[in-house]
């Protein structure tokens, strides 16, 4: 099955910070299929959506981080996934290398930064 | 005619002096010469007889008794001669003749064989050779004996020499053994009953010598050392091992258990080499062990205390850590809820002043960025910081437009860097903001330290040259912001002729302690 290259889903439970990629989003004329605050509704989100891209924070809600979405995601639907992250631990970073992400961004972000992502993977 | 007659008036006749008819001088001839005569012959047997009474020794004295015995007899005649001249006694003077007779014919008949015997006797020459010869033997034999003894008083001197020595050696023995500051112990190999120990060894177990002499030296071990102590002896016993040193406790008198050092060898006899002696040197290492044993509670202790410290250096490194993310996470919310709020405004001025505090909020933001991935979570250095905020200010703005940071190494800190980077955010926005009308140029940010302690830092433009605020205008928001942080960070700043707009600004060096 196909993904939806116009999709994407916004994994963060920061209200505030879903609104800004959001925005980041919408702006450069993509679909926000869903915003998630916990692994699992990521995982369920992106199983019902089929996003081509997935905008990742690593900290959530409940037992399971964004890492272990990701792998999840990763292995069911196949979502290319963009890591935005406060943390700059060299455990988190060595986790989220294990997981072949599509790019890594360190929070604050910057809307020039992520536009940048999404366009070179998109382009890919 | 009796006896008495016949003896002294046999025949009746006169006496001897009517023959010389009374001659008054042949008379007293005859009575001067028999009387000196008979004085004679009586003295003459006297001398033999003292000399042969005085030499029990001499050879054939019978011979001289003999001698004795005729001329005694001789003399009785002469002496009897005298009287007959006046009394006419010959028959006692014929027996005294007859007897004497008797005497001198057995002399004479007995002397002859003697002649070749008394010959055989040795002169007084020979018995003088003889005795010089005797003397000369005896001289020898003398020295012979005179050496011999001196030979024996030197061996008994050498043996007296060897008894002193040997005392001595006994008696340094004794010292060395029951003077020494050790405990010293000697046991019988085949059941390890003590022979011998000194004071100090039964001084530190707190007993008397004598009252450990006969006890079985194992009964002073301590019971959880027993067997691997008798293992390790019967080892050195039956020659596996060459000596017996071990660190062990002994128990006391009074029960308690002290730590000793035992060094412990065998002798063995010569003949048959078989054990014979135990010898045992033990040493009092209990305040050795307690200070020891201190020590490694001391240094457990340590471990401990610096496990502790860096556990809680490592609890104050997450900390940090985490407050630093979640001032990220704060100025990242801050940041988003200024995006929104500026889409819903429609004032292009009000959108812009937005625009420009979202740059001050993510300066604020690579602060923190850099400080959670440094190695101390307190400094970094500058360069990758303000490469980081160079490119985030020149998003968006026109693509011929470059912004160029060269800073030499510096390691800053949060109060430091937090300031520096507002005034870089300033300084370069203004620049892209108003230098470059034709969308064309260059934005250079350089940072170098002096020789004084300072560092400048220098935001120049090859752009219109046309300073930020225009006179009949109150002074922006980014310029008095610019001013305000160089006064707090006690520096100086200027503005400095060039092909565009250059601020130079100088400030003291970050101090990093």
């Amino acid at each position: 099955m196909t993904l939806h290259r116009d999709r994407v889903l916004i994994v963060d439970d920061e209200f505030i910070i879903t609104e800004t990629l959001r925005i980041y989003v919408e702006d450069m004329g993509l679909q926000v299929c869903g915003i998630a605050g916990t692994a699992d509704e990521a995982v369920a989100l992106a199983v019902a959506e089929r996003p081509y891209l997935v905008l990742m924070d690593v900290r959530l809600f409940g037992e399971r981080d964004g890492v272990d979405a990701s792998i999840a995601i990763h292995e069911h639907v196949g979502s290319r996934v963009i890591f935005i992250t406060g943390s700059r631990e060299p455990a988190t970073m060595q986790r989220i290398q294990c997981d072949h992400p599509a790019a890594v961004l360190f929070k604050p972000i910057a809307d020039g930064q992520l536009k940048a992502a999404i366009t070179r993977i998109l382009a890919e | 005619m009796t006896l008495t007659d016949w003896l002294f008036n046999p025949t009746g006749l006169t006496p001897h002096g009517f023959c010389l008819s009374w001659a008054p001088g042949l008379i007293a001839l005859h009575v001067i010469s028999d009387a000196v005569i008979a004085l004679s012959y009586f003295s003459i047997p006297l001398a033999i007889a003292s000399f042969v009474r005085k030499r029990p020794d001499l050879e054939y004295g019978w011979v001289a008794q003999l001698f004795v015995g005729f001329i005694v007899a001789c003399g009785a005649t002469h002496a009897w001669s005298i009287l007959t001249l006046w009394s006419p006694a010959y028959g006692v003077e014929g027996i005294l003749k007859a007897v004497t007779a008797i005497l001198s014919v057995a002399t004479a008949v007995l002397l002859w064989p003697l002649i070749p015997k008394l010959a055989a006797l040795p002169s007084a020459a020979q018995l003088q050779a003889d005795n010089c010869e005797l003397d000369r033997r005896v001289a020898e034999r003398t020295m012979a004996l005179e050496e011999a003894n001196a030979r024996l008083v030197e061996t008994m001197r050498a043996r007296d020499e060897a008894d002193a020595a040997l005392a001595s050696a006994e008696a340094q023995f004794r010292a060395s053994f029951e003077a020494a500051a050790v405990g010293k112990v000697q046991t019988d190999p085949s059941d390890a009953r003590i022979i011998r120990v000194n004071k100090a060894f039964a001084d530190m177990l707190g007993y008397r010598p004598e009252e450990l002499i006969g006890r079985c030296g194992w009964e002073l071990t301590a019971a959880d050392d027993l067997d691997a102590d008798r293992e390790a002896y019967q080892e050195v016993l039956e020659g596996r091992a060459p000596a017996y040193v071990r660190e062990k406790r002994y128990v006391t008198r009074s029960g308690a258990l002290i730590w000793g050092r035992v060094s412990a060898t065998i002798v063995h006899a010569p003949a048959t080499g078989q054990p014979v002696l135990t010898v045992a040197v033990v040493e009092d290492i209990d305040e050795q062990h307690i200070a020891r044993a201190a020590l490694v509670r001391a240094k457990q202790e340590l471990e401990e205390l610096v496990a502790q410290r860096t556990a809680a250096l490592a609890q104050r490194d997450l900390l940090l850590r985490e407050v630093y993310h979640r001032v990220k996470n704060n100025l990242q919310i801050v940041d988003g809820m200024l995006l929104m709020q500026s889409r819903k405004l429609d004032d292009p001025d009000a959108v812009a002043a937005l625009g420009a505090m979202r740059k001050r909020v993510f300066a604020l933001g690579l602060v923190h960025h850099q400080l959670m991935g440094s190695a101390d979570l307190r400094t970094f250095d500058v360069g990758a910081f303000l490469a980081d905020l160079a490119q985030q200010l020149q998003a968006g703005g026109a693509q011929d437009v470059t912004l160029v940071v060269d800073a030499a190494p510096l390691q800053v800190d949060l109060d430091f860097a937090v300031p520096l980077g507002l005034l870089v955010t300033e300084l370069a926005t203004n620049a892209l903001k108003h230098a470059f009308p034709t969308g064309r140029g260059q934005v250079t940010v350089t940072l170098a330290p002096t020789d004084d302690d300072h560092v400048v830092l220098r935001v120049a433009d090859n752009g219109v040259g046309i300073l930020a605020t225009p006179p009949e205008r109150k002074p922006s928001l980014g310029l008095t912001i610019v001013h305000g942080l160089v006064q707090q960070m006690r520096g100086r700043i200027a503005p400095i002729e060039g092909d565009g707009v250059c601020w130079e600004a100088r400030l003291p060096a970050p101090r990093i302690t």
